[in-house]
Parts: C-alpha cells; structure tokens; sequence
C-alpha cells in the first residue's frame, strides 16, 4: 500500500499527527447565537424560504430546552455564546467550479491529512466531500456517480439543486426536537453531505466524507441525509480530525439514514478529533446524533464506529426498525486514554414484525479513560417474531481507568433477547506469555487489541479496516510499563 | 549452558524468599529432572527462567549460554533459545491460535537473524508437528487457549515448542492434565526432539513422565534448595517412599552437578 | 402550578399522618421523626422522567387518602382473622422456629424459647421502654448512613414498630427465625392504610442465622388497598453468615415497597432468596455492599406477576474491598398484562482487586400484553477484576412444548410443565426444608393460575 492511497492516512502516527493549525484566510462570524445569526447563515448560503423558517422554529425549541446531563461524562459548561457559527475559508466565498480554483493552501491542508482531492490520485473507488470549518470544499467522483444516477453533494448544493427531496426528508429522523444537540445543530447547520441511491441501484464505490475543524473558537454542525431507495445499495465512511488547541471545540452534527424496501446502508465512521492533551486540556466535544430508519420491509441499516478521538463522546447511532423483516446493526470500537470520556451505544426500536439487531461493542480504556456503553432495546407491542442479539465486551488497561455498561431492555410483546457482558484485562500474566513466545509487550497489546476489536473491524470496508487497527495500535503505545 | 549460583529468590514486595540460593548447571544435550513437593519453589524457578516481572532476584546468578540471564526481558530470552512450557497457559480470547503462532516464530527467526517463513512453509511445517502430536487443524482455528482442555491447552504449548525450536526447554507440569494417550504421545515427540544442542529440564511432582522420558539427572527440590542429586532411581524411590524421608536428610545439601 | 399543589396536599397529608402517632414518646423520637419528615418533603416526588423511576409510577402513594394502621384495632383484626385464614396455618405452626409475627404492621406474637442468652429478638416498641438508650443509639447511627432517600426518610419519620434480632459474637442459631407480617383492610374501613415497619439485622463476629421473612396478604377478594413500607438494615460483622429467605405474597391491590441495606465486613456472608408474587406495585430495592475483604454475597430472586401488577427489583451491589465476590441469579414471569422491572447495578470500586461479580437475568415473557424491562449494569473502576452480566428475554419455547405433546401431555399441562420448570431452580436454591415446601407450594399456586388463566 502506498502513502496516497488511502484517506485515512498518516493517521498512525504516534502523537495527535493532525494538531496542525492551517493558515488559511476564513470568513468567520462573530461569536454569538441569535436570530441574527441564523438569518445571516440562511443569507450566506443563499437558501430557500422553507430552510429558514426550519431553522429558526428548531432555535427558539432550543432555547426552551436545557444541555442533558445523563449521560456519564463530566465536562466544563459550554458556552453557546462563546462560539462561532460560521466559518468559511474565504476564496471560498465565490465556490471554485473546479479543484484547480481551490484555494492552494486549502489543498496542501488535505493533502497533509493524506485526503486525495485530486482525482487523479486515484483512491481506488472511494469518492470523498471533504468539509472544512463550516463548508463543503471538494467533491471528487461526482461524474462518474451521476452516471449511475448517485447523488453525491455538498448539503448546500443539495439545497439548490433537490430542494423537494431535501424538504421531503429533512428532519424526518431526527426531528429538531429529539433533543438540545439536534435543536441547536438544526439552527445552525452550515454543510454536510447529501447522498441519494436512486431505485435498485447499487453504488459503485465507497462514499467517504472528510471533516476537519479549523478555525479557533468555531463550533462544526454538519448535517449528513442518506436517502437509498428501494433495493439500493450504499457504503460510506466518515473520518474527523481538528488541530490541537487548549480550548475545548464543539462539534454537534446530526446524521439521519432512511432505507426504503429491500435497501441497504452501511455507514463507517473513524472519529479521530482532537482528544485533548495528558493533562485532559483542549479536546473536542463531539455530541452527535445518528440515527437511521429501515423504513421499508427487508431493509438494513448498520452503523460500524471507531471512536478514538474527542476529549468527550456522546453518541448513539441508532436504528429504528420500521419495516416488517429488517435488520439493525451496530459494531462499535471506543477507545478512551489520557483523560477522555465516552459514553455511547445504540438504540434498537423495533417496531415491525420479525425485524432482528445486532449490537456489539467492544471498549477499550487505557491511562484515566473512562469508557461507558449505553444501550436500548426496545420491542413496541405489536412488534412480533423479534430477535436481538447484544454483546459487550470491555478490555481494560492499566488501574486509572474505569469501565461502564448500561444496557436497558424494554419488551413488550413476546420476543428473543439477548444481552452478555464481559470484562478482559491486558495484565502481566498474558503479557508474560506472550513475551515468552518472543513478542515484545508492544507486539502483544497490539495483537490483543487487535483480537479484541477484530468483529468490528472485519465489518470495515478492507482498507479502512487497516487503518483502524494502526490507528488504535498508535494509540495504545505505552500504555502499559 | 546454563549456571546458576546461589540463586535466591522472592515474590515481588515480599521478603521471605521462596528459592533460597540454589545452584544447578545444566550441559548441552542433558535432560534433567526437576522434583519437589508442592510449595518448593519448582514454579518459582521455571518463571524466574523465564524472566517473569512478578519476583525479585535477591541474590545470585543465571547464566545462559555465556550471557548473564537476568538482565535480559523476557523476549529476550526466548530469542536466545529458552522455552517455558506453562503449567497453566493462559487463554487469551481473540488471538488466533495460529496467528499468535506464526508472529511467535517470526519474531524469534528475526531476532535470531534466520530468514522469516513465509505462509506456505509455516503451514507446512505446523501441518507436520500437528500430526505428530496428534492434533486437528481446527486447532489452529480456535483463540489462543480459549476454551480449551487442560490436556489441549498442553499439547498447544508442545506445538509452540516444535515450532520454536528451543535451546533450552521448561516443561513446568506438562504431564499434569493428559491422560495415557496424550502424554505417551507428547512424550515420543520429546524425545525425538533430544539432539546434542538441546538441554532439558523437567519440572514435575510425580515420576510418571520420568518413565516416558530418560532422565540424565535426577534432583529434588526442598524448601528453595536442592537437596539431593541423582539418576532416575531417585524418582523411582520418591515414586514409592513420597517426600516425607526427605525431612530427615534436608539437613545435607548436595550441589547440582555439571 | 398543579405540580405545587400536589405537593402542597401531600405535605399536609404526610404532616397529618406524623400526628397519628402517639405523642407520648420520648423527646428525641419525635425530633427524629420530625427531621425525617421534613427531609421527605424537601425532596422531590418520583417522577417517571427520573432515570431511575422510568417504569414505575408512584403517584398512587402520593393520591391515596391513607391513615396509619393503629396499634389496637391491628390487634382485635388479628384475632378475629387468625382462625379463618388456613394459608397460615402451616406458616404459623411451623415447628423449631423463632417467630415474630406483625399485623398491619404492629407485633402481636413472638415466639423465642430457647434463644441463647444476650441474644436478642425483641420488636422496638418493647425495647423502647425497656432499653430506650439501645434504640436510640442504632436510630442515630441509621441515619448518617446514606444521602436522603424519599420514602426511606418517610419509613423513619412514620416508623411504627419493627423487629431487632440481634446475635452476639460467635452464636450460631439452630433453629430459623420466621418474622411473619400480616396485611388486611379493616373490615368496616373504606380508606387505604399504611403501615411503616424497620427492621433490624445485627450478627456479630462469627454469629450465623436464617431469618426468613414473609408478608402475606389476607383477604384477597377485598378490593381495598392497603400500603407497606418496610425498611430493613442488615450488618454482617467479620465471618458472620446470614442466610434472608423472603416471601411476598400480598393481595393483588397492595401496594408494597420493601429497602434493604446489607452491610457486609471481611470474610462475611450473605445468602438472599427473595421470591415475589403479590402486590399491584411491589418494589424491592437491595443495597448490598460487600466492605470488608473476601465478603461474599449470593443473590437469588424469582417474581411472578399476571394482571395488573407490576413488581420491581432494583438490586445495587457495591464492591468497596478487595478479593469480594457476589453472584446473582434472578429470574422473571410476567403472564397477562403485568409488567416486571428489573435493575442489577454492580459498581467495582477503584481498590476492590481480585473481585469477582456475575448476575445474570432472566425473564419468560408469558403474553404479549405483558411487558418486562431490564437494566443490567456494570461500573467498573478497576481492572483486576472477574465480571460478567447477562440478560434474557424469551417466551415459552415452543418446540419444547410441542416435544411434550407429542409425548402425550395437554397442551395446558405442557406449558405449566414448562413455566415451573424455569421457576424450578430458583425454588430448588432454598435450602430449609419447610421453608422451601411453604415457598414452592405458593408459587405453583400462582403458576397454576396463571396457567389456567392463559388456556381457559
């Protein structure tokens, strides 16, 4: 495999390798949240009428609701009038209709992050958005899936170009009012990507969207919309990084997934923003909201996670479970070390008859990480036939850190459900035995972690899964003495 | 091969020791035979070997093969050429038994400077020793240990040893746990594997593996010392007698011999 | 605004119930009930949006015009009813025992001959006139314990009589101590009554006892229902044992709600059989915290619900020292429109090394009106640890069923065959003798209901 080959490359490296600050002109707003400033994003990206008045119902819902505090996680107050809102790299301003008006700078920044734009380095069969700050600054591989009849944009160019499709699906999962996350990500959301598999198509190549966080003080809100039709099929990863700042960053995105009769999404995503530092200084607090509906009859949704970035987590991709026969899935890898804290899982709401998920998550805590499963079950009472299988494994490294798991059934109607947990250790015993088979005790981790996480990773498209697996490889060097 | 010298051992924060200036050399090609009642200090000493973090040396010397044993990390070790069968493998769930294998003895190959293999001969030769032990291949399939019967747990640490190619080779208990069958097989396979650059020792609380394989010497460990040196008779004698007469005669302590 | 008001009523109920009780008690008393009275209110009411309160309203304590059951009119209904009721002949009669028996919350009997010397089973009322200090003491060290809880505090303020058992070092009692509590609506009355029970379990080094507890309701054709709030503190001193049967058979009106706290010292142990059939609402909270090394808890549990109960379990296990250990194992029925609830929190704490802890949940789903909710938990803050939960939701197995007809049984006798079976080992893990055949005898019966009900 060579260095250009790969999006999620460089990421093995030992030290937070994407901490850099790029110097790039932005069109930043002011810090501050109001009706001002959400009219004025509506004003930036020249959206239509119905978008506004969504947004500014969605804010004055927010304003009426209070930051949650269930979750397992302790963190400073977040100021919502201490950020940005909006921040664009400014020769974005006028969008390049093609990769050679992209600012040069901007491309130097991607290419660091080891992110091919140009389409002449070919990742092969990975077409990528990449997000930057705010926007949407490159696209690569859209000729090619349009022949297909893919749609695969920026959410702002989506707006312009499909508005029926984007008014008849937005928010139709993840309504503005599920909670004070997707309310204020519904106000405020400046781009994402769009993604639409029109009937029976399968999609050609793996669909990837890349975001970074650069400005100081800006929060990011994307707003991601997967829309694939009857009997379609899509792949598509996700991957995050930001660069090392001593203040924390927000980032609340909202990604909703709707699957009509015999359809199909996979949705990857590797998380690595910026944890924060030993200390547990700076990091990005990454409070997302997933959640995909199988809407028509033998759909199937799975969302695949490695999480190994944020200095706080609060994520739960979940699946509600609509059509009669569907199948939710969820494969998580959550690592947590220096000071990070995570606490995610998902939600299975099974509502159709013989509708079946599957959960497993595998935790990983190292140094003072703490690292908290959270997880729903639900069988609705008219909901028959229903299996669900959830298995949850922790592995803990070191004596500072802290394991959690909270699994919650709730059944109403006859059903098969099933929940195991269980705790491993990487301790002295196996790390002797290992050693004395010639490993030296990095290989060995390495190789337990490895085993750990493979049923998660083996659920990655090939060549992330690699990446993966490096990605936590690096992360876990000298965790133990 | 391998000296030790007054050897004195305990376990990590404590300060009692448990091996209490032990002497023993051991010559190429030489299998020697290790017995003891429980609590002597035969575990003890294997992992000390073995280089395990959890003892300290208090006093003493291990030298193997002309290099001073106890600064080196347990990896180390393995690269020079020494193998500890363990009494109790540990199950590791998620590494795959094969898998482990193969990075096992390519990491040894490595550090011994020898050319890695690649998965065509690797396989071959684990096919090979699979049928001499007696085992399916789905063992390889299975996660390290995981699950195992303490007779499969064994015969996985002998698979290891073949595979490794040891100078020195541990066997703490391996006889505990098989039945007739196993250990007259593994014994066959250990006793094809004695060649004059390989050295021997047998850690063991009964004789019964003493009768498959020959030992050169016998002695008995007793309260962190040997206590007594001989051939194969004095497992014999141990056999019908026990470790009760040796209360008398812990007194006079005989040396280990070259 | 409707919020305040209801907590307005309340207030004034819950003022209005202190004032039944008796004035003439000790100065001390009082102010304690009056400090856990206003503890009680100043905290908010369960409401379904807390966490911990999700599936289980409460609002029924709060709504219902509920007087405290008094002392004399218990004693008159006692023996009145005592004759007719034959379900507690057995109970009653069972031979070798300690017993104590409540009703509506006042003791009317006990049963201690032969109990060694300096041994005490005694009910507190007693104990207040006869060693008021004593019971002064253990009140004032109850309430340090743990931070307000909202019907604990009312169980303290309202508190009207409870049993002590108390062994002192190295007494090992050969004999079980039955504690029987009895519970029926006064026969003219109309309006609900409570009764407000702590009791108290203290071994001390080396002592062992099996204390069996029982509630039992009477009269189950009444429509009436009536209110139980018993808390129970249990200290297990260094190698004490104690193994605590419980049996809850209340009127399907009832309203129970039973908390126990459990306080294990090194090398201590306890055995727990909880086994719950009755009540509308009945809710068991279990705090177990193993304190002292090599502490072992071992915790069983089977509930039974059809119409409309529901019956909660909130287990807590705490593991504070090292090399600790605890084992749960609780199952579920849940037939008809019932609804069963189950929480088993394990929380390893930073320095409990070498601690072992496994619970596992299983439920049997009987109809598909009914529902069952688990929560399963683990926190771990501590790596040298053996830990593992698990947790089941399954229905009747069919092909199993069809096996057993197809070998000659009715279909109704298949499925009770089957039901008892997934209760049987629960059953199974009580050890006494009568104890077991009183427990298995009132259980099938419901099974069998339940049976009958589902087929007919």
């Amino acid at each position: 495999m060579t260095d250009d080959t790969k999006v999620l490359d460089l990421i093995a490296q030992q030290d937070y390798e994407y901490g850099f600050v790029s110097d790039i002109e932005s069109d930043t707003f002011a810090v501050g949240l109001s009706e001002d400033v959400i009219h004025r994003i509506v004003d930036r990206k020249c959206e239509p009428k119905f978008m506004l008045e969504w947004r500014l119902k969605a804010y004055r819902h927010w304003l009426t609701l209070q930051e949650p505090r269930w979750a397992n996680l302790r963190f400073k107050p977040i100021d919502y009038q201490g950020i940005s809102y909006y921040s664009s790299p400014k020769s974005m301003k006028d969008r390049p209709k093609s990769l050679d008006e992209v600012d040069p700078k901007l491309l130097e920044t991607y290419r660091k992050l080891g992110i091919p734009l140009h389409e002449q380095q070919k990742l092969a069969g990975v077409a990528v958005d990449a997000i930057f700050d705010s926007v949407s600054v490159a696209t690569t591989f859209k000729d090619q899936l349009a022949k297909a009849g893919v749609i695969f944009c920026p959410f702002s160019e989506a707006l312009k170009e499909y508005p029926e499709l984007i008014k008849q699906y937005l928010g139709t999962v993840v309504p503005y009012r599920d909670n004070f996350f997707a309310a204020l990500n519904a106000a405020v959301f400046s781009d994402g990507s769009f993604v639409y598999i029109p009937k029976g198509v399968h999609c050609p190549m793996e669909l990837s969207t890349y975001f970074r966080i650069n400005a100081a003080n800006t929060g990011q809100f994307e707003r991601t919309l997967i829309i694939a039709e009857e009997g379609s099929y899509v792949s598509y990863l996700e991957g995050c990084t930001a660069p090392m700042r001593d203040e924390n960053q927000l980032h609340a995105a909202v990604v909703e997934l709707i699957a009509l009769d015999h359809a199909q999404i996979k949705y990857a995503t590797v998380q690595n923003w910026y944890l924060g530092d030993e200390q547990g200084r700076g990091g990005i607090y990454n409070f997302v909201t997933k959640r995909g509906v199988c809407r028509g009859a033998y759909s199937k949704i799975a969302w695949t996670q490695v999480e190994t970035g944020s200095a706080i987590t609060w994520k739960y991709p979940s699946v509600i479970l609509r059509g009669d026969h569907s199948v939710g899935e969820f494969y998580s890898v959550a690592l947590t070390r220096h000071y990070q804290q995570a606490d995610t899982g998902t939600k299975m709401v099974h509502l159709g008859n013989h509708t079946r998920s599957h959960i497993m998550s595998k935790g990983i805590s190292a140094g003072h990480g703490q690292n908290t499963y959270r997880g729903l079950v639900r069988v609705a009472p008219n909901a028959v036939g229903v299996r669900n299988y959830t298995q949850c494994d922790s592995m803990l490294i070191g004596d500072q850190c802290a394991a959690y798991t909270f699994p919650c059934i709730e059944c109403k109607q006859q059903a098969h459900l099933e929940h195991e947990a269980s705790i491993a250790k990487i301790g002295e015993e196996q790390l002797f035995y290992c050693q004395q088979r010639g490993l030296d005790s990095e290989n060995a981790i390495a190789m337990m972690v490895n085993g750990f996480c493979k049923p998660v990773f083996d659920k990655l498209p090939m060549e992330f899964a690699v990446e993966a697996f490096k990605l936590l490889e690096v992360s876990l060097e000298g965790a133990v003495g | 091969m391998l000296e030790i010298r007054d050897l004195t051992v305990a376990i990590d924060g404590e300060s009692t020791p448990i091996l209490k200036g032990l002497n023993l050399s051991i010559n190429s090609g030489k299998v020697h035979a290790i017995m003891g009642p429980n609590g002597s200090g035969k575990s003890t000493l294997s992992h000390v070997l073995a280089g395990h973090t959890g003892y300290s040396v208090l006093q003493g010397s291990i030298q193997f093969m002309g290099q001073d044993l106890l600064v080196l990390a347990p990896e180390e070790r393995a690269i020079l050429g020494i193998f500890l069968a363990f009494q109790y493998p540990v199950a590791i769930p998620g590494i795959n038994n094969m898998y482990f294998l193969k990075e096992a003895c390519n990491r040894i190959r490595q550090g011994r400077h020898e050319k890695s293999l690649d998965a065509v001969d690797f396989l071959a030769q684990v096919r090979t020793h699979l049928k001499q032990i007696g085992l399916d291949e789905s063992f390889l399939k299975r996660s390290l240990n995981d699950g195992f019967s303490g007779g499969e747990k064994k015969s996985n640490e002998i698979l290891q040893m073949l595979m490794l190619q040891p100078k020195l080779a541990i066997l703490d208990e391996t006889d505990s746990g098989l039945d007739i069958d196993a250990l007259q097989a593994i014994s066959k396979v250990i006793n094809q594997q004695r060649t004059p650059q390989r050295s021997w020792l047998l850690v063991t609380h009964y004789q019964r593996l003493l009768s498959y394989i020959q030992p050169d010497y016998v002695h008995i460990l007793y309260k962190g010392r040997i206590v007594k040196t001989g051939d194969h008779n004095l497992a014999l004698r141990l056999e019908k007698e026990g470790y009760g007469w040796l209360q008398a005669e812990a007194t006079h302590t005989v040396e280990g011999h070259d | 605004m409707v919020m305040d008001r209801q907590q307005a009523d309340w207030q004034a109920h819950c003022q209005g119930l202190l004032q039944q009780i008796g004035c003439r008690e000790a100065t001390w008393l009082k102010d304690w009930r009056h400090q856990h009275l206003e503890q009680a209110l100043a905290l908010s009411f369960p409401n379904r949006r807390h966490e911990i309160w999700r599936y289980t309203d409460m609002t029924a304590w709060r709504s219902a015009d509920l007087s405290l059951s008094l002392p004399l009119e218990a004693l008159r209904a006692y023996q009145n009813t005592i004759h007719k009721e034959t379900v507690l002949a057995q109970l009653l009669k069972m031979p070798s025992v300690y017993r104590a028996v409540f009703y509506n919350g006042h003791l009317q009997q006990t049963h201690t001959q032969d109990l060694p010397s300096q041994a005490i089973i005694s009910n507190w009322t007693t104990l207040l006139q006869q060693n008021p200090e004593l019971v002064q003491d253990i009140c004032t060290r109850l309430q340090y314990k743990e931070s307000a809880q909202l019907f604990k505090s009312l169980n303290y303020a309202l508190m009207q009589d409870g049993l002590l058992i108390y062994l002192p070092k190295g007494v090992q009692l050969k004999q079980p101590i039955v504690m029987v509590s009895l519970h029926k609506v006064g026969e003219k009355s109309t309006a609900p009554t409570l009764s407000c029970n702590q009791h108290w379990i203290y071994l001390e080094e080396g002592a062992k006892a099996v204390v069996w507890q029982v509630s039992i309701g009477l009269d189950a054709q009444n429509n009436i229902a009536y209110y139980h709030n018993v808390a129970t503190d249990i200290q297990l001193a260094r190698g004490a044992q104690l193994t605590h049967y419980q049996l809850q058979s209340h009127t399907q009106q009832a309203q129970h709600l039973s908390m126990q706290r459990v306080e294990l010292q090194r090398d201590s142990q306890l055995e727990q059989h909880s086994i719950a059939l009755g009540g509308r609402l009945a809710r068991q909270e279990d705090q177990i915290i193993l304190q002292g090394e090599g502490a072992q808890a071992c915790v069983s549990g089977l509930t039974v619900t059809m119409g409309c109960q529901q019956v909660d379990h909130d287990l807590n296990i705490q593991h504070i020292a090292p090399h600790t250990t605890s084992k749960t194992t609780c199952k579920a029925i849940a037939a008809q429109r019932s609804k069963s609830v189950f929480k088993g929190g394990i929380h390893i704490c930073p320095h409990a090394h070498g601690t072992q802890a496994h619970l596992q949940n299983t439920n049997l789903l009987l109809d598909p009106t009914a529902e069952i909710n688990t929560k399963p938990e683990l926190n771990i803050e501590n790596n040298d640890v053996q830990c593992s939960h698990g947790a089941v939701v399954g229905s009747v197995d069919q092909e199993a069923k069809h096996y057993l007809q197809s070998r000659g049984l009715s279909k109704q006798e298949a499925y009770r065959l089957l039901v008892n079976a997934f209760a049987k080992d629960r059953l199974q893990a009580i050890h006494h003798p009568s104890i077991y055949s009183v427990t298995e005898q009132m259980t099938l019966d419901k099974l069998t209901r339940i049976a009958e009900l589902n087929l007919s």
